[in-house]
């Protein structure tokens, strides 16, 4: 049983660009996506800046209510719940940020923030929600005596285990990780990778892996999913995607991505182009002007999602059987220069 | 190899906290050459960035301490503000990590590039601004000329990272800083801002000065590289050999623990602790607390570099020994 589905997830911000009240921008954060998460599996879900995973997150836990879609916990829509019912279900759904500086309270010992979910949901008050706090700072590998200090007092890697620690006060089954390690040192990001790991072991918790590091989802998660404006590009197993991209979006961002070895060092990718904005997104496939392979198909219609090997999933028309003619008919573009929207 | 642009010997950078001097950067020295890229690497607090900052005399003068020599051209340069500032953006210049803060906001890109050319070349304000629109297309801005015009909140961020590359070079300086100049970039970007760095770097002939905290940044482009660690140089020399053998117990255990996406990991490896802060520095080696392979005698002796290799250095008593 997978612990959440998502089915043509979509959200749309509305808002206005340019001097006097400006003209109504519809922004397509996320444009129909869809993937699921197996019990006890870490996913990744990889993009650059304002390619909509952040908000695919957010989403999920309807943060921000999804304008369409499905998203279901264990198989219940959560569309379908009224706020009383979504709030029941809250515990098991947690989020971890980036930035533990901001999502902790600078006011609020570490133990009184620890204990107040597990207060409010009604887990135990008291010496028994210290005592939860005590085991949990102990699983996070901070001294007991942590929660009787400030935020402030910590380090960053410290401070991200502490936010940890609060993701699991309600012993949730799934965690939302949004650039969970991406603020820390190497030698902090390995330590706090290799807690979240022993962690999800344990627990059999699933994560829905939020990154732009692609070293960290090969470390971290089993499969996971490309996304480019808005949409998934490609997913799959995290070992054959990596390996063997299909997407050329994927072959990219994969070349682009350092490797800490000179001896494979390459010729630097000088692909041009920037990345087109959500609010503005070029037609058919998105990623036509900066594609090397991109045709006049690519430029009208967007790519279905085929399976060209089992478990593996892309939207793209040089991977689509039913375009194949399509592709061999339409003349390549021409190499294109910086893209503006 | 011999050509040699800068030369730093015996940097110490101290700063006042607590009504005591702590030096963040102890003792670094390092020679850079003309067209080639040497980084300086290690985590944040490890004194990298001051160890720039300090060379550029950017550090505010209350409350720091810099001392050592510095040698542009094999002649010291002067420390006097005026001094200084004659040569910053004109023979030695710097980009940033953050385009957004460095650039001024209410300055159209086009003046902010022909700026130093007014400065330091006495170029007038036509001539500048022509040059500035070559400087911007040289560094691949399409249509420089109208984008000259704009401001720095119409550039996306890697196309304001090129707008302060085209400034740093617009007196085509001999050794260029760069301090983490694609942390805040998306990977596609980095590579762009990388490769474009890389050429301008061998078209000029400059000495590339690279800060950065990432190892794979470092295996892309530099030549040499200095592995900091608490303020001081703990492992350098040319970057196949580092990367192939590190010696420093530090410098292993950093490119162990970094996640690669190029092949499947077994384990995940941690480096156990924290950097210490700066004003509970431990005694002899400061990496000892962390290391693994530590004796009795790192903890009194504060280990110096020493050539294990010609131009592969490290200060590590275990693995490098003493100098004798």
């Amino acid at each position: 049983m997978n612990v959440l589905d998502v089915d043509g997830l979509k959200k749309f911000f509305h808002t206005r660009v340019g001097a006097f009240g400006g003209k109504p921008v519809t922004v397509r954060a996320v444009d129909g996506v869809s993937f699921h998460i197996e019990t006890g599996e870490a996913f990744g879900l990889v993009g650059e800046s304002g390619c909509g995973k952040s908000t695919v997150g957010r989403a999920v836990l309807h943060l921000i209510p999804p304008d369409a879609g499905r998203v279901a916990l264990h198989g219940q829509d959560l569309m379908q719940l009224d706020p009383a019912e979504l709030r029941a279900l809250r515990p098991s759904m947690q989020m971890i940020f980036q930035d533990p500086y901001s999502s902790l309270n600078p006011k609020q010992k570490v133990g009184a923030a620890l204990a107040e979910p597990i207060r409010v949901h009604g887990r135990g008050s008291g010496p028994e929600a210290e005592r939860i706090v005590a085991d949990l700072l102990q699983e996070v590998g901070l001294p007991a005596e942590a929660a009787n200090r400030y935020p402030h007092e910590f380090s960053g890697g410290q401070r991200q285990r502490i936010a940890i620690a609060r993701a699991l006060t309600l012993d949730p089954d799934l965690i939302i990780a949004d650039e969970a390690v991406s603020a820390l040192d190497v030698s902090i990001q390995a330590q706090i990778l290799k807690l979240l790991s022993e962690i999800m072991q344990r627990r059999g918790l699933s994560f829905l892996f939020i990154s732009h590091d692609l070293g960290v989802v090969r470390v971290f998660c089993k499969r996971l999913a490309v996304m480019y404006l808005g949409r998934i590009v490609e997913s799959g197993p995290v070992g054959p995607v990596f390996d063997t991209p299909l997407h050329p979006y994927t072959q990219i961002l994969r070349a682009a991505s350092p490797i800490p070895d000179p001896s494979a060092r390459t010729e630097l990718v000088r692909l041009s182009g920037e990345i087109p904005s959500a609010s503005n997104p070029p037609p058919g496939c998105h990623f036509h002007p900066r594609c090397p392979f991109a045709t006049d198909l690519c430029r009208t219609v967007t790519p279905k999602t085929t399976e060209p090997v089992t478990g593996r999933h892309v939207a793209c028309h040089l991977h689509d059987p039913a375009q194949a003619d399509a592709m061999r008919a339409t003349k390549p573009l021409a190499a294109k220069e910086l893209y503006f929207p | 190899m011999t050509d040699t642009v800068l030369q730093v010997r015996n940097l110490t950078t101290s700063f006042y906290i607590g009504g005591e001097w702590h030096p963040a950067v102890r003792g670094v020295s390092f020679d850079l050459a003309r067209d080639e890229t040497l980084a300086i690497v290690g985590e944040s607090g490890c004194g990298k960035s001051v160890t720039v900052m300090s060379i550029m005399r950017l550090l505010p003068e209350a409350g720091s301490r810099i001392e050592g020599e510095i040698l542009l051209d094999g002649v010291p340069i002067g420390t006097d503000p005026e001094a200084m500032q004659k040569l910053r953006g004109d023979r030695m210049a710097m980009i940033f990590q953050e385009p957004m803060t460095a650039l001024n906001p209410v300055l159209r890109v086009g003046f902010q590039v022909a700026e130093p050319l007014m400065q330091h070349r006495g170029l007038s304000r036509e001539a500048a601004m022509e040059e500035a629109v070559r400087l911007l297309e040289l560094v691949g801005i399409p249509s420089a000329k109208s984008r000259a015009r704009e401001y720095p909140h119409q550039f996306s961020g890697g196309m304001r990272q090129r707008v302060m590359i085209a400034m740093a070079l617009a007196c085509e300086p001999e050794v260029l800083f760069a301090d983490e100049p694609t942390t805040a970039l998306d990977v596609t970007i980095q590579a762009q801002v990388l490769g474009l760095l890389e050429d301008l770097r061998h078209d000029k002939g400059m000495g590339l000065l690279l800060i950065t905290h990432s190892m794979g940044v470092v295996a892309a482009v530099a030549d040499r590289v200095a592995v900091m660690y608490a303020g001081a140089i703990v492992e350098t020399g040319p970057v196949d050999k580092i990367f192939a053998g590190p010696v420093h117990p530090y410098t292993e255990g950093l490119l162990r623990s970094i996640p690669r996406p190029d092949r499947d990991a077994q384990d995940i490896y941690s480096i156990p602790g924290a950097v210490p802060s700066i004003d509970k520095m431990p005694k002899g080696c400061r990496f000892a607390p962390r290391c693994p392979l530590k004796i009795n005698r790192c903890e009194t002796v504060d280990p110096v570099l020493v050539e294990i290799t010609p131009g592969h250095f490290a200060a590590c008593l275990v693995r490098a020994g003493e100098p004798s």
